[in-house]
């Protein structure tokens, strides 16, 4: 009989943060406008999710439960964790705040809608999840998901359209 | 224009965005998650320990006679601590350099604050304000709310001018800490005057609950 252990277990969640680390940094860089912030945030949810992992990598979706996790972050650790590795070298990260293609309406509308509504479109659209297991993750029916996806969309669209005639979604 | 079109389109252009950020990636390594995993599972197993060490402690100083409260008189061209007679404690803000210094000065004084310099922290809703009627009285000096002069209130902002405020801050309070409320703190940040763009925060102070999630940048907007 194999008994799965801890080298088992961070061998597993280290294949895991391989494998998602920078599509949860996009997700989240996208709604927070700043790179070292949003690094923090995703650092923040991934030792969360170590700490919790048994739970974690049971769970339908885990990219999902980090991104929300950093969506929902708290960052002191990391911040200040952050900061002793600034003051030892002297200088801050060399880690630009925010990316170029973060520039677009679209991007600043997302920024603009209410935290519920921005969670179900990092989901239901980013992350690709379906209805009900961005309802599950997020602890609201399907219904409500539904909902919240239509209000974002009105908002998006109609602040997408005030924001850059350019840029209207055709 | 329908949902479904909608979504098709919206989906279509997040995804462009999401896959132009290519060239993002994380710089934690995997080691630094399990560091900061075992460190906090270390401080769980200390935070027991010490929590018995608390619990005779406070024991042995509530059989104690009463003690003073801490003096502290800590005066850096920046910024200044006081402790009065009268139990008050005099703090005077000019810019919030030595952040952490500055922390634990008014910790020592019973004012528990978040303290950070080079960077804005707001705490997110504005409802998680709380009032700070009975415990904060400004000393004749000019604080500012959303650009106008005001009473000390649970948030003070000063917004960067054009040309620039070089005069500093000259914030000043006095707080009675035996009046604040429990589980509450004052989140201080400003950034220098030559990192603030006009009409972005110079420096803001809110009083807010301890558990309040608190975001930090480099540069923010007021509103």
């Amino acid at each position: 009989m194999r008994v799965w252990g801890v080298e088992e277990d961070q061998q597993e969640f280290a294949e895991f943060y391989a494998a998602a680390r920078d599509d949860c940094l996009r997700v989240v860089l996208i709604s927070v406008d700043d790179w070292p912030l949003a690094e923090d945030l995703v650092a923040e949810a991934f030792t969360r999710a170590w700490k919790a992992w048994r739970k974690v990598r049971q769970h339908p979706a885990p990219r999902a439960w980090v991104v929300r996790t950093a969506l929902n972050g708290h960052v002191s650790w990391w911040r200040r964790h952050r900061r002793e590795q600034a003051l030892a070298s002297r200088e801050e990260p060399a880690v630009p705040a925010a990316h170029p293609s973060l520039d677009s309406s679209l991007v600043t509308a997302l920024r603009r809608l209410p935290v519920r509504q921005r969670e179900v479109i990092a989901l239901r659209l980013l992350l690709d999840l379906d209805t009900a297991t961005t309802g599950l993750l997020l602890g609201m029916p399907s219904g409500t998901v539904a909902s919240h996806l239509h209000r974002g969309l009105n908002a998006l669209r109609r602040d997408v359209a005030s924001l850059d005639d350019q840029e209207r979604i055709p | 224009m329908n949902d479904d079109s909608t979504l098709t389109a919206l989906t279509d252009h997040l995804h462009e965005v999401r896959d132009s950020l290519s060239d993002v990636h994380m710089t934690v390594p995997a080691s630094a998650i399990f560091a900061a995993a075992r460190k906090r599972r270390r401080r769980g197993v200390a935070a027991a320990g010490a929590a018995c060490a608390a619990i005779a402690l406070a024991l042995a100083l509530a059989l104690a006679p009463a003690s003073q409260t801490r003096q502290v008189h800590v005066h850096l061209a920046a910024w200044s601590v006081d402790t009065n007679p009268n139990g008050t404690v005099t703090f005077k803000l000019r810019n919030a350099s030595q952040p952490a210094r500055l922390r634990q000065a008014l910790a020592e004084a019973g004012v528990p604050a978040m303290v950070r310099w080079g960077e804005i922290c707001l705490a997110q809703g504005r409802h998680v304000l709380l009032p700070t009627e009975g415990f904060v009285g400004a000393t004749g000096v000019w604080t500012y709310v959303n650009g106008r002069r005001s009473s000390p209130s649970s948030i003070l902002e000063m917004i960067g001018t054009s040309p620039p405020n070089t005069k500093g801050l000259n914030w000043s309070w006095t707080i009675t800490p035996s009046k604040m409320p429990k589980g509450a703190q004052f989140v201080i940040s400003a950034v220098p005057v030559d990192r603030v763009a006009p009409g972005h925060i110079q420096a803001v102070w809110e009083f807010v609950p301890s558990s309040a999630h608190v975001i930090c940048a480099k540069s923010v907007k007021p509103g």
